[in-house]
């Protein structure tokens, strides 16, 4: 599965929380959009919900059930959570295992 | 406990805090308790009050009231307190009836640490806090309130207070502090995570939420700065509700420089 269709599936998930979003706390749609963390644009609650949201994304478009955050991920030297470029990169390492 | 009464009903409660000395460097009290009938027995307790501060060479005296207690937000700034912070009590009553892992998973296993462990836990207290009535006192370093942060672990521990962590790749990541009575009231004390990873909060919020309804937590309560909206809402998430909100004066009479 390419990268490009995860982080298309990433930025649909973001578009969804932009909808509920004033202009100026817009995230913009870049791999490198930082989420969390210094500049990010979500506090940890929006974080939550957005990779619940991509996890069920995820499940209803390939069938495979992962999950985004756990022991493995807390336990990454770089969170996978930092960009979306970075979540792109996770996710798509977790469907490879999945597939494998 | 020390008490000063004016009159039959009127007192007010404190106590030494030695471990301010520890981590700030300060000779000073917290007023546990006010309680008073009329402002002018109000006025006579702070007087006595700073007799006493006086007296005992105190650098630093400290408390929270009721944010409608207007007469003694009143007395306090007029015998010298400034204002430092506001605090919400919130509490969870209903534990049992709550389902927190349905509002966000609860994906994390939690245990008690190793002593080996408490120096990680100690690193976690120094470096996660923005908020509290030290680190949003502008008389106190930012170093000296975590300073105090850490200190207050050591004394947890030495306390015997319950102690939650949630470790991952060998390394503790959040840590909860907490007392309970045989009623089933839970006083969370502390709750952190590794600054880096404060993304993990709701989840670790979650699991250990869910551990203590398992232990059969009753109420759940605690204090929180009011500054710190992201963590309001999370409790809030939770089933929480705002049950007093409290405002914070110190009064300094004596204030090394380099604190």
């Amino acid at each position: 599965m390419s990268n490009d269709k995860i982080l298309a599936l990433i930025f649909s998930a973001i578009s969804e929380i932009n909808q509920q979003r004033e202009p100026e706390h817009q995230i913009v749609l870049e791999p490198d959009c930082v989420l969390f963390g210094a500049n990010g644009k979500l506090d940890s609650l929006a974080l939550v919900s957005l990779i619940l949201d991509i996890e069920e994304r995820i499940s209803d478009e390939f069938g495979i059930a992962i999950t985004l955050a756990d022991d493995r991920a807390m336990s990454q030297r770089n969170s996978p959570f930092r960009t979306a470029a970075a979540l792109a990169d996770y996710v798509a390492v977790l469907l490879g295992e999945a597939a494998a | 406990m020390n008490r000063i009464s004016v009159g039959t009903n009127d007192y007010l409660d404190f106590r030494a805090t030695p471990w301010d000395m520890r981590s700030l460097g300060l000779n000073a009290i917290e007023v546990m308790n006010l309680r008073y009938h009329d402002v002018s027995g109000l006025d006579s307790l702070l007087d006595e009050l700073l007799h006493y501060c006086s007296l005992n060479t105190i650098d630093l005296a400290y408390l929270r009231v009721d944010s409608a207690d207007f007469p003694a937000k009143a007395a306090l700034q007029d015998a010298g307190f400034k204002f430092i912070e506001t605090s919400l009590k919130v509490a969870n009553p209903k534990v049992q009836k709550f389902d927190f892992g349905k509002i966000i998973p609860s994906r994390f296993c939690l245990r008690s640490p190793l002593e080996s462990e408490f120096p990680q836990i100690r690193q976690i207290a120094h470096d996660a806090f923005d908020f509290s009535r030290f680190h949003e006192d502008y008389n106190i370093s930012k170093e000296a309130a975590r300073r105090r942060y850490a200190d207050w672990i050591d004394d947890m521990f030495a306390q015997g207070k319950n102690f939650l962590v949630y470790e991952a790749g060998g390394a503790i990541k959040s840590f909860l502090v907490y007392d309970c009575t045989a009623e089933g009231t839970y006083n969370l004390l502390l709750a952190g995570s590794e600054r880096s990873q404060g993304y993990l909060s709701p989840f670790f919020w979650s699991s250990f939420l869910t551990q203590l309804k398992a232990e059969n937590a009753k109420r759940i309560e605690t204090v929180v700065s009011a500054a710190n909206i992201p963590v309001i809402n999370l409790y809030a998430q939770f089933g929480f509700c705002v049950e007093q909100s409290l405002f914070g004066f110190h009064k300094y009479f004596h204030k090394p420089s380099d604190i």
